[in-house]
Order: structure tokens, then sequence, then C-alpha cells
């Protein structure tokens, strides 16, 4: 089984490219990993959730900023 | 040739070149595009809504005068970011302005019942935030572009100025402390 930091980098999508395929292969056949992976991930969306964007209305300066612009 | 997404939509990094040119619109749409998300990173490093949209509005200012520096080496999402962490850093930290709590009538609690779904959804997202705001600046800053913006770990590292290896440590840093504390919490 591998460990909790190196699944969290392959779910989180922060491995090179050869180790996540090496990963990729391995949690296809090992349970544990499996199954930690189904946690890990969701975990992942809670903190995903947690942290998504905010909405802010647009400030007023990008519009006059704009009309500046045109004016000059 | 001019690339676009599967939306037929130009990228930002598309959108940047023809600022670059002189185009308007372009900067525009950068703006509506990235303003959120450089908002939302702002304010929840400095938790102060004010200082935020001073510092988004820096940001981008910053971002269209020097847009000759941009080399496309990464995506433009990535350089604004670094533009704002750097800004945040040596101008809104180091008391060159001013940072006031601001308590708003909004920050109580609503009297309005809320589905126990939701709420307890809402609970959690609230525990995650509160315990994400007790990280140093950088694990904090750099696990925001993970989960906010969606930043690679490469465009992490630039945004933050620090190596690829680095910024990959300190999300896994950020990740462990923060199952520690969730953990603490149950």
């Amino acid at each position: 089984m591998r460990s909790l930091d190196d699944l969290t980098m392959y779910m989180y999508g922060l491995l090179d490219p050869a180790a996540e395929e090496a990963m990729k292969a391995h949690v296809a056949e090992c349970r544990d990993c499996n199954r930690l992976g189904r946690r890990i991930a969701a975990e992942h969306k809670l903190f995903k959730g947690a942290l998504a964007r905010e909405h802010p209305d647009l400030p007023a300066w990008t519009s006059e900023r704009a009309a500046r612009r045109r004016k000059s | 040739m001019r690339r676009v997404n599967l939306l037929g939509l130009e990228t930002d990094e598309d959108l940047a070149q023809r600022a670059k040119e002189g185009g308007r619109e372009a900067e525009r749409l950068l703006i509506l595009r990235l303003y959120p998300g450089v908002y939302t990173l702002a304010d929840r490093l400095l938790h102060n809504p004010e200082n935020a949209r001073d510092a988004a509005q820096e940001a981008f200012l910053r971002a269209f005068s020097r847009l000759h520096q941009y080399d496309g080496a990464h995506r433009f999402s990535a350089w604004i970011f670094r533009i704002l962490v750097n800004l945040i850093r040596d101008e809104f930290r180091r008391g060159n302005r001013v940072i006031t709590a601001e308590l708003k009538p909004d920050d109580w609690p609503s009297n309005e019942p809320i589905p126990l779904e939701a709420a307890i959804r809402e609970e959690n997202y609230a525990r995650v935030r509160s315990h994400v705001d007790r990280l140093p600046e950088q694990m904090k800053t750099a696990l925001l572009l993970h989960f906010q913006e969606n930043l690679n770990g490469r465009e992490i590292a630039y945004a933050l100025g620090i190596t690829y290896d680095a910024a990959r440590l300190k999300i896994s840093r950020a990740v462990a402390k923060l199952r520690q504390w969730m953990g603490e919490d149950e």
C-alpha cells in the first residue's frame, strides 16, 4: 500500500506524469489504496466546496476605466 | 492563428496578447473573467473586503501596465495571481496600507431557517475555512490556488515564486494540518 501523502498528491493531480501513471496502475490493483483514494476524493470535494470562489459584484472602476479609455 | 477553447471562446492568453496590442475589449474581458478569483483570494488573505477590492484593482492595473513582461510561459491567471501575491506581501502586509477589521450586519448569523442538509454542509465548509485561516501564509495561498483556482503544481510554484517541489510540499503539509485539525473537531 502506498503512503497517504503519495495517494493525496495523486488524487490532487500533483504528481509528475510518470509517477501518476505508476500510481494509477497501482490503485487499480490495490484494494486498500482504492478505498483510501475514494476517501481522499470525498475530502477533496469538501475542501473544494468550502474554498470555492466568491461571486463579488464587479467594482465601478472596471466600467469607469473602460469609459475613460474610450474617451481618450 | 487564434486559439479557441471548446466553447469557441478565446483563451485568457489570447486575450492578453490582444490587450498587449492595445485591445481594450480584451482587457475588459480579462477583468470580467478573472476579477472574481483575484478578489476572492485577496479577501481570504486580507480578511477585509475593502482592502481586497483595492488589492484586486491594483493587481489588474499593474498587470495591464506591465503586459509587455508577460511571456506566455504560464497561464495568464497564474501571472496575475503572482502579481497579487507579491502585492499583498510587499504592500498590504508591511503596514504600508491600512488593514482594518470590518464587521457588517451581514456577519451576524441570520434568524432565517435553512434546510438541515445545507446547514450541515455550510457548517463543514465554515470549519474548513476557519482551519485554512490558521495555516501559515504561503501554505494557505498554495492551497487556495489549488482548490479555488484549479492551478496546477507548476502554476502554483510560479505564482508563489518557489520551486515545484516546494509548492507540492506546502500543499501536502497544508492538507495534513487540515486533516489533523478537522480530526480534532470530531
